[in-house]
């Protein structure tokens, strides 16, 4: 297994991670749903940054979908930067728009790790 | 190839050793799993998921995704009475996912539907469990000899076909569940 492979299937569990911990939020009261969802954009953001090194040298089809994982994560990412002064009902509007992207992002990762897999049959 | 798969067992017991099996062959990189989830279906004829311990809905009726999955898993006509599902209130769900179930079941038996291309005979009779799951692999044996071990018959139906019955195929992954989990019914 190659380095970069390593990194495609270490950064899956990542999101599987932050995935995990986004449900995990959703049953927390305003202050702790607030610092998680702000803990969770910083950490999507770092992972998004990861997967696009850890695009370097894989074939054209792994490439797309780690492309769009991390598009993804972005995404998530820029839903958690406006929550500063949000109520109760927007954080757990956010948390849940962040768990869909996060879930996602899983989505395309796993179809990278597949791609990857099959290429070497 | 990418295949939706139902595996269907005769104890949620059973059924929850398969949900960790096939992540186990994940993790040998036998196959790839997109996602994955426990369903049951009671002597009522209505079908739940399991979900995590930890989440507070416990056994939950089954969810408009996971219901249209089954559906399609059952052929064409299961995929249209799946289409109803989903179009359905969240009340009618488990019921009429159920119905889904029993309706292609008895349109195998009849064969009054010679239309159809395809039918995979996918059944869950009353208090049987299934593993449901998206997965990819490029042949069957990893998990046609795991779930044959611990009592499980495996159905399939390919993505590709799902697409061309008009179902949006991200519409099931958002039901299940990305990694392995301890499956929970109340």
């Amino acid at each position: 297994m190659s380095t970069n492979n390593d990194a495609i299937e270490k950064a899956r569990t990542d999101v599987q991670n932050l995935h995990k911990q986004l449900e995990a939020s959703a049953a927390k009261n305003q202050a702790a749903l607030r610092t998680d969802v702000q803990n969770a954009g910083m950490q999507a953001q770092k992972l998004a940054d990861a997967l696009r090194t850890a695009g370097e040298g894989q074939h054209a089809e792994a490439q797309r979908h780690l492309k769009d994982a991390a598009a993804r994560l972005d995404e998530a990412a820029k839903h958690a930067r406006d929550v500063a002064g949000a109520g109760e009902t927007q954080l757990k509007e956010t948390n849940q728009a962040m768990l869909s992207k996060a879930r996602d992002a899983v989505q395309k990762l796993s179809e990278a790790i597949a791609s990857r897999r099959t290429a070497k049959v | 190839m990418d295949n939706y798969i139902a595996i269907v067992f005769d104890t949620d017991k059973e059924a929850f050793s398969g949900l960790h099996a096939l992540w186990n062959l994940d993790d040998s990189g036998d196959i790839t799993v997109h996602g994955a989830a426990v369903v049951h279906r009671d002597q009522l004829g209505t079908i739940q998921v399991a979900t995590k311990q930890t989440n507070p809905g416990l056994r939950t009726a089954v969810g408009v995704g996971i219901g249209a999955l089954l559906g399609a898993l059952a052929g064409p006509i299961g995929a249209a009475a799946g289409a109803t599902v989903a179009a359905g209130t969240a009340a009618g769900i488990g019921a009429a996912a159920g119905g889904v179930v029993g309706l292609a079941a008895d349109a195998v038996k009849s064969d009054e539907h010679e239309q159809a291309a395809y039918e995979s005979g996918f059944v869950l009779s009353p208090g049987q469990s299934a593993v449901v799951a998206e997965v990819s692999e490029d042949w069957t044996t990893p998990i046609d000899t795991t779930m044959s071990r611990l009592g499980g018959v495996v159905f399939r139906r390919s993505k590709g076909d799902l697409n061309s019955d008009a179902f949006d195929g991200d519409f099931y992954a958002d039901s299940l569940y990305p990694y392995d989990y301890d499956p929970y019914f109340a």
